[in-house]
């Protein structure tokens, strides 16, 4: 088992001529629940799809759990992204038939038991549901997994309260000191209670990398308002 | 009760404030036996972590003492929590009375208006 | 992993190429009986009724022959749309994450599409055979298939060999098509971001071109090569089965570089540059 459950070293992404990402340097280790933060097109989401494995980078590298991002750090990595990705013709049953063949973490009474508490029935067609619904259920089948790492990709963003506070419930009962957490989001006071470390991107660089209980000590305020001063977002 | 926090101190710091808040007023009484860390942490809305944090300094002032695979208890020890709750109120009465010395009030004002606020609140 | 995701492919496949199947078969039966009600008919000689029913029969037939067109055409094309709605839009983020690699994602959908078509195969003869049963067209039609083996000298075993080796060849050239058209699309995806369809057309047309060159370029090369070996005489001296298994060999050959080709092109685009949106 590797030190750290996520390594990023000198991580560059350039599409054409712009720099996606820039040097990114940064090590996580297990049970950590991780905000990565930062203002729209930062390069959140690009740094998101390079430890899912949906893109390569232009220099660098990504270790997730000692091994280089391929078929088996997909078998214990835990991707929600920020768009429905399910397809129409399904039923809720059908994708966790899915999800339980090509994932062995996948945990389907805990997702039986999540759906039930939402009152989503699983015989229901994808395609009938609304947007906020599927939303839910991607969000189980993501979190009923055993991952060691899990990305949470905007999953607060344009949510009502109620949904976001369930989402943030989920997150804290799911914790588990092997596993860590990444949420990347732009709305920073939401979520601040639940982090344990914050990173902060800016323009594709890596610019904060801190304990939330450090930058509350050394600033005397919350997350939130530090950097909406230090870097007027 | 409600988990209240505010922006200015890290979160660890408020967790350990208002647990002790909840054993000196009785909310959770001596000997009771505590929720798990996890579990505290959902109620809070806050990382498990901080809460484990919070957790193992309240042990370390022993207000609260852990058994083993059982869990985490509250002190049974009255004399502790009076000594915490009195330590809280002097905090408390600290800042009540800068406040009023910010308003400009002398002490003996300040026990007149404490004496008639209290007789009202008899009423 | 790779039955697994042939199993997901033909669940998602099946919901529109099933009906087809039924179409195709019902369609004949629907032809059938109105070919029956056509001899009624117009042995009786009711005017309008039998012009009704002529059209009718007309009209069936033509609607039978479409469908069993589409059936056979559509097959190649929509594992083309598949790789493309599947792999590059939404349901890429899930699928482009399970932990498979992509070579598993590519065979398992040509391996699907090999399975429907020899479904179609399969439904086109039973389709035929209800057409055709009973009927003097039938009755010719089986004479010929019956006199094919003594004509040709060719035994039951040979004639099995025959069909099988045709299944497998019309496969192998779908194979071929489609993993064309999925290198296209991964190509378009790369090349064309705004529009990786047009970007797919353009890749389809620049690697027709290239493929057409290079055949002409072949030809001319094997004719310079016949004249300059020994007498002109080379290439009318070999016997007609000799030419048949060389030009069949050269053609395998080059289709199987081809296919190889726009597979690992494929592989690498999709494995290095893939990029959702």
């Amino acid at each position: 088992m590797a030190e750290y459950i996520l390594q990023c070293n000198g991580l560059s992404k350039h599409f054409g001529s712009k720099f996606a990402l820039d040097q990114i340097q940064l090590n996580i280790k297990k049970g950590r629940i991780v905000g990565l933060l930062g203002p729209n097109g930062s390069g959140k989401t690009t740094l998101i799809k390079h430890l899912a494995g949906l893109l390569t980078p232009t220099t660098g590298e990504v270790l997730i759990n000692g091994v280089p991002v391929g078929v088996e750090t997909k078998k214990i990595v835990s991707y929600l992204p920020d768009r429905t990705y399910l397809n129409d013709w399904m039923k809720v049953n059908q994708i966790f038939d899915l999800f339980a063949d090509f994932y062995e973490d996948f945990d389907r009474s805990k997702a039986q038991d999540m759906l039930k508490r939402l009152d989503i029935n699983p015989e229901t067609k994808l395609k009938t549901m609304s947007k906020g619904t599927k939303e839910k259920v991607q969000l189980i089948l993501v979190m009923s997994r055993e991952a060691s790492l899990y990305l949470l990709d905007e999953p607060i963003g344009g949510v009502d309260p109620a949904a976001r506070d369930y989402i943030l419930d989920t997150v804290i009962t799911n914790y588990n000191a092997n596993a860590s957490i990444i949420i990347s989001t732009h709305l920073i006071s939401d979520i601040e209670k639940i982090l344990d470390d914050i990173l902060f991107i800016q323009n594709g660089k890596l610019i904060l990398n801190q304990s939330t209980d450090v930058i509350r000590e050394k600033y005397g305020q919350s997350i939130d308002k530090y950097f909406r001063e230090e870097f007027k977002c | 009760m409600q988990w209240i926090f505010n922006e200015d101190s890290p979160i660890y710091l408020q967790l350990i404030e208002q647990i002790q808040l909840r054993i000196v007023s009785g909310i959770y009484r001596p000997g009771l036996k505590l929720p798990s860390v996890r579990d505290l942490a959902k109620e809070a809305a806050v990382n498990p972590n901080t809460m484990q944090r919070a957790l193992a300094e309240l042990e370390t002032s022993l207000l609260i003492y852990s058994k083993r695979t059982a869990g985490r208890f509250v002190t049974e020890d009255l004399t502790l929590i009076l000594a915490v709750k009195k330590k809280l109120a002097q905090e408390k009465l600290k800042d009540f009375l800068m406040n009023m010395e910010g308003l400009g009030y002398t002490t003996e004002e300040v026990l007149i208006l404490l004496k008639e606020s209290l007789e009202k609140k008899e009423e | 992993m790779l039955k697994k995701l042939m199993k997901y492919e033909f669940q998602a496949t099946a919901r529109l190429l099933i009906p087809f199947y039924v179409v195709v078969v019902a369609l004949s039966v629907m032809v059938r009986l109105s070919y029956h009600l056509n001899i009624l008919f117009t042995t009786n000689t009711n005017t309008l009724w039998s012009n009704i029913v002529v059209v009718l029969f007309g009209l069936l037939t033509a609607a039978y022959v479409l469908a069993i067109v589409v059936m056979f055409s559509s097959i190649p094309l929509f594992s083309i749309y598949r790789y493309y709605k599947n792999l590059l839009k939404d349901e890429g983020y899930l699928m482009m994450t399970l932990p498979v690699k992509i070579s598993q994602h590519i065979w398992s959908k040509l391996h699907t599409m090999s399975v429907w078509t020899l479904g179609s195969v399969m439904v086109g003869i039973v389709s035929i055979f209800v057409l055709t049963v009973g009927t003097p067209v039938g009755s010719l039609l089986y004479e010929i298939i019956s006199v094919i083996p003594t004509e040709l000298e060719l035994g039951f075993f040979e004639i099995i060999m025959c069909s099988i080796l045709a299944l497998l060849t019309l496969i192998f050239y779908l194979y071929l098509f489609v993993m064309r058209g999925y290198a296209c699309l991964a190509i378009g995806h790369k090349f064309s971001r705004q529009n990786p369809i047009f970007g797919a057309i353009g890749a389809y047309l620049l690697i027709s071109f290239v493929t057409q060159v290079i055949a002409v370029m072949a030809i001319f090369l094997i004719g310079v090569l016949s004249i300059n070996i020994s007498s002109d005489q080379w290439l009318l001296s070999l016997s007609t089965s000799t030419l048949i298994y060389g030009s069949l060999l050269i053609n395998t050959t080059i289709s199987g570089l081809l296919f190889s080709t726009f597979y690992f092109i494929t592989k690498k685009l999709m494995s290095q540059s893939l990029n959702l949106e």
